[in-house]
């Protein structure tokens, strides 16, 4: 008995010290809060049911975080399916949420118009799966490429390769323009 | 300034040509400030003779921009407690059981012995290139603990089976690594053949009622996960050939059913039981036989049991046949 709350205890610390890595990621991904709880549920449930299995020098955040991107990545599949049967157009959806920008102090300087934000959202939901999970750790957590390669399993250069075509279709989203006009 | 490491990944970045030449993703970079000193001048130098490349460099700037806003004013952590609220609701429910495990040297080689607290789930045969291999994905749903008190009562009943003591092991079992309910139907069948007899894979097929999965009895019975208590080791083939055991471990088997007074001897086929040395018991009709009794071939071969002794055959509550009387006659 002593044992088993022992390992509870080591569990608990490990969401304590990853919780917010991981839920920033899935919120990002997300967008949206009630998505985010779930998967967050499901990321450490499955966790804690491989953790037993996982070798004592394994790099447990990189860990975690392979599992949030391939619950994100069942989580996409799924959406895109139910949209099929629904007919409903991408992006479209009354539950994603765009964040409000916030009129304080903080962030005055940093007005973003609410189209702009929308825009942006959907761009980066609308990316292929490896471009949005390589974008937004690279973006909006700050990793290194490398760190990002063995969440996705990829090689560095193809981490970042990810984040700049990324980077490039969110540009000529932005710029209003078809791509193939760009180039041609 | 970024490491060595970085440095010569920016070489193998050449997609996107632009209508001047340059490279896109070279742009990106510099935005970026991921590029080398020396690829930076390189950029600096085309910016300052190429106009729609400036425009470029501007329109990520902007990019960036918007993006960094979009981060600011949006808070990562909002919906985390609640989240993890739920999230320590859920845990409390999954308490995984033990899963007691020792490894024993047993006559026949090093077993693992596992169990829980429903019973017996595990005794494996451990094989020499595995000794340091963790069994994983199985056991995630349990929580481990090193031997214990019960697992030493296990070991010291199974020692009482290998020194000829004890003949019935009577234990519990937990049957969670039991792959099927095909599994667990042949293995409550097979757990029925006695000490000292054995019977055909056709005989479980039988027994179960399904004649003609033989062989898919067969692979049931090579995964037993609990062999010697549930006795797969008394199941043969049709010919007599011990055929296999937990995989390549004949041999073992032929040294359990000698310890049970079974004759094993090599064939050109390899090893089988002395079917002419042994009883051949009617387990329908109860009653037992000379392996040369002209009755034989009245009954279904299925039927048939293969007993090591009289005494056994009568202990097991099976009458002399009224043709051959075999408790009139010893074998020589």
């Amino acid at each position: 008995m002593a044992q088993q709350q022992e390992e509870r205890q080591v569990f608990a610390d490990i969401v304590t010290l990853h919780q917010h890595v991981v839920y920033r990621y899935l919120l990002r991904f997300t967008g949206n809060v009630h998505d985010a709880q779930d998967l967050f549920q499901d990321t450490f449930l499955r966790a804690h049911r491989a953790y037993a299995a996982l070798p004592a020098d394994a790099d447990v955040c990189a860990w975690l975080m392979r599992i949030a991107i391939n619950l994100t990545k069942n989580y996409i599949r799924d959406r895109q399916r139910r949209r099929r049967v629904m007919l409903e157009p991408v992006g479209k959806r009354a539950d994603d949420e765009i964040p409000e920008p916030k009129d304080n102090a903080d962030t005055e300087g940093l007005m973003i118009s609410r189209d702009i934000a929308r825009t942006l959202q959907t761009a980066i939901a609308a990316l292929p799966f490896h471009q949005r999970v390589a974008f937004t750790q690279r973006q909006f957590e700050g990793l290194e490429y490398a760190t990002i390669a063995t969440h996705l399993g990829c090689s560095q250069e193809s981490a970042r390769a990810h984040v700049y075509q990324a980077l490039r279709k969110l540009r000529l989203v932005l710029d209003g323009t078809d791509a193939r006009e760009q180039r041609g | 300034m970024l490491g060595n490491k970085e440095d010569n990944i920016m070489p193998t970045i050449h997609a996107h040509s632009l209508p001047c030449g340059f490279t896109e993703d070279l742009l990106i970079a510099e935005t970026l400030a991921e590029t080398t000193p020396a690829l930076s001048q390189q950029v600096a130098a085309h910016l300052a003779s190429c106009a729609s490349c400036r425009t470029l460099v501007e329109r990520y700037r902007g990019l960036q921009t918007h993006l960094h806003t979009l981060a600011a004013t949006d808070n990562a952590q909002r919906g985390l407690p609640q989240a993890r609220q739920r999230l320590d609701a859920q845990l409390a429910l999954h308490t995984r059981p033990r899963l007691q495990v020792e490894i024993w040297h047993s006559p026949v080689g090093d077993l693992r012995i596992g169990r829980t607290a429903k019973g017996v789930a595990l005794v494996e045969f451990v094989r020499p290139d595995e000794q340091t291999v963790v069994p994983t994905q199985r056991w995630n749903e349990f929580t481990l603990e090193n031997g214990g008190l019960e697992v030493q009562t296990l070991i010291g009943q199974l020692e009482g089976y290998f020194d000829g003591q004890t003949q019935d092991l009577a234990w519990h079992v937990d049957d969670v690594f039991m792959r099927s309910d095909f599994q667990r139907t042949v293995l409550h069948a097979t757990a029925e053949v006695p000490y000292g007899t054995v019977v055909t894979y056709q005989a479980i097929a039988d027994t179960i009622g399904q004649s003609k999965a033989v062989r898919a009895v067969a692979q049931a019975l090579r995964h037993n996960p609990v062999p010697i208590h549930i006795p797969c080791h008394r199941v043969i083939g049709s010919d007599g050939a011990l055929t296999g055991y937990a995989g390549n471990l004949v041999d073992i088997k032929k040294k359990i059913l000698e310890l049970e007074g079974i004759p094993v001897v090599a064939t050109d086929k390899g090893l089988a039981i002395a079917r002419g040395q042994m009883y051949i018991g009617w387990r329908r009709d109860r009653y037992f036989c000379l392996p040369r009794c002209t009755t034989l071939k009245e009954q279904s071969a299925g039927d048939r049991a293969f007993i090591a002794s009289r005494t056994r055959a009568e202990a097991m509550g099976y009458r002399p046949c009224d043709v051959c009387h075999p408790d009139l006659q010893l074998f020589s």
